[in-house]
């Protein structure tokens, strides 16, 4: 239970894969390490696969709401990518809102979303994008 | 109605949580509940055992095999002798929290199980049943 | 010197079951002309002479009063076998224990010429015989009942699998056509049909159209803001179309925020607006001069 979870870097970007089932612990340290990578590689946008991890409960949305934000703060646009039906439904069911939190269904898409976001922003002379 | 016991835990870090979660997970797919029950029922164990550790003090928890006829129920029974809670129909419907949204973890899961029970008298602990049938 | 039933019995069936067999083919051929269509006779000829075969040897080794004994186990199984071919073929409860009940009939009437003149033996075999049939129609009819549930239940799963395909209109493009009378249950199944695909397939678009659809009630809508959350959460946008007026305003009066989710008048328009979000266009091509 004490293995890391895994950030790629990759083309400028970073891709997060969380698998299975995750402590607390280890989110916790998601979240220190996440933003220390986007600093030092200056990344502008993380693909994080969630298509394996099996439950988002009060505490996983938490994180994945925090991860948004301080991404944000430090110039990156996070995607979350790949959500399953089950766990999508629970979350519903629970009346969790993962308000601000960019969701697509596969990798292509969310490098592709990454992208336009890319291209807007610097079309638009470095304004901010709006989030879905 | 038979009632078996399958495990007991005790709960006093987030590693016991995931030790939970993952005996529910396993037990239910070994016994032909659908995925979406599953991760339902982990959901709502995730919440109780998690409340039990950050808010209660830590505790215990008991998984149960239910038999009813032809139906077979898993419930998950959690103890702990913390604080209790002041204001439980506040805290059941949700949305208010200041610590940490104990609130939507407990109204939420409410909707994911079949049967929820909860008793958190002031300084008598929390005691929660949550059960999922097949 | 004096017979037991059993005995009497025993020796009618061997000695006359040609003209058991005939007379019981009558009876089961009357009762059942309108269904010609289920079974031929000649089907039917070779099922009764099959069961008067079992049934004549379970009479001789398992007596006329026991029925749960192991003689009669072959002739219970074959009741079964039975029971549940006429529930699936569609035979109604009263065609389905005529199997039994008719062959009263041509047995009676042969026992009472073979013992006409002794009457008290006359009236114990023919009571025998009596319960023992109405024993075995019994048997009959219980199963039939139990294969009929079956049946249904199968046709009940049928009916929610076809009534909720999901397509694939274009690519990145699923749809979900809903028809009918909605309910939870059918609700539920479409909700964990179309959220399956676009997992499947990783489309970024469903249209969940309820053009075809009679009424939305609270419970409906409950499913369908659902559905969409559930999808959004999952990357894809869920479209709403064909809601008819009165619906809308089912809707307003119940007061279901429909707010957060993509609705569009009919098809064509949530179509549209799918090729517009996936950077598709069409376009009207000017016919070519030959």
């Amino acid at each position: 239970m004490t293995t890391s979870i895994p950030i790629i870097a990759f083309s400028e970007l970073l891709l997060v894969t969380i698998q299975g089932d995750v402590s607390d612990e280890q989110l916790e340290a998601l979240r220190a390490e996440l933003c220390e990578r986007i600093q030092v590689t200056r990344a502008k946008g993380v693909l994080m696969d969630i298509s394996g991890l099996t439950l988002v409960d009060s505490y996983l949305s938490r994180t994945l709401v925090a991860l948004t934000t301080q991404s944000r703060l430090l110039g990156a646009t996070l995607v979350m990518v790949g959500m399953r039906p089950d766990v999508a439904l629970t979350v519903v069911d629970m009346g969790l809102r993962l308000e601000g939190v960019n969701a697509v269904a596969t990798l292509e898409q969310g490098q592709a979303l990454l992208r336009r976001l890319a291209l807007a922003s610097g079309q638009e002379g470095g304004h901010g994008h709006h989030n879905t | 109605m038979d009632t078996t016991t399958l495990e007991r835990f005790s709960l006093n870090g987030s590693e016991d949580v995931v030790r939970v979660r993952l005996a529910v997970r396993t037990w239910m797919r070994a016994n032909g509940f659908t995925l979406l029950q599953q991760t339902k029922m982990v959901t709502a164990t995730s919440e109780m055992t998690r409340n039990c550790v950050t808010h209660g003090g830590g505790g215990s928890a008991e998984l149960q095999q239910l038999r009813d006829g032809e139906r077979l129920g898993l419930r998950l029974r959690v103890a702990d002798q913390g604080p209790g809670i002041a204001d439980l129909p506040l805290a059941l419907q949700g949305g208010h929290s200041t610590t940490g949204c104990l609130g939507l973890g407990l109204s939420g899961s409410k909707q994911l199980v079949d049967d929820f029970e909860i008793t958190a008298e002031p300084g008598k602990g929390t005691q929660v049943h949550i059960t999922q049938w097949r | 010197m004096p017979t037991t039933p059993q005995q009497s019995i025993d020796q009618i069936f061997t000695h006359h079951e040609p003209a058991i067999l005939e007379g019981w083919m009558c009876e089961q051929v009357a009762a059942l002309t309108s269904r010609q269509d289920l079974m031929s006779t000649a089907a039917l000829r070779t099922q009764s002479q099959a069961f008067l075969a079992l049934f004549t040897l379970a009479c001789r080794d398992g007596g006329l009063v026991d029925i749960t004994g192991t003689p009669w186990a072959p002739v219970l199984d074959f009741l079964a076998d039975l029971s549940s071919q006429r529930a699936k073929l569609g035979f109604t409860p009263s065609e389905t224990a005529t199997f039994v009940f008719s062959l009263k009939q041509p047995v009676f009437a042969r026992v009472r010429e073979e013992l006409g003149a002794d009457v008290g033996t006359l009236v114990d075999d023919l009571w025998g015989m009596n319960v023992l049939l109405d024993k075995l129609g019994l048997y009959t009819m219980e199963l039939y009942l139990k294969s009929r549930e079956t049946v249904i239940k199968h046709q009940q799963l049928d009916m929610l699998e076809l009534s909720t395909p999901v397509l694939n209109l274009w690519q990145d493009i699923l749809a979900v056509p809903l028809i009918g009378t909605l309910d939870s249950s059918r609700m539920q199944a479409v909700m964990e049909n179309l959220l399956g695909a676009i997992a499947k397939q990783g489309s970024p678009i469903a249209i969940v159209d309820i053009t075809g659809v009679s009424a939305v009630d609270t419970e409906v809508a409950q499913h369908l803001l659902k559905t969409a959350a559930a999808a959004r959460l999952m990357g894809a946008q869920c479209i709403i179309s064909g809601i008819s007026a009165p619906i809308a305003q089912t809707m307003v009066a119940l007061g279901v925020p429909f707010g957060s989710v993509d609705t569009r008048a009919t098809l064509a328009d949530a179509l549209a607006q799918a090729f517009a979000q996936t950077h598709r266009q069409v376009v009207v091509m000017e016919p070519q001069a030959y």
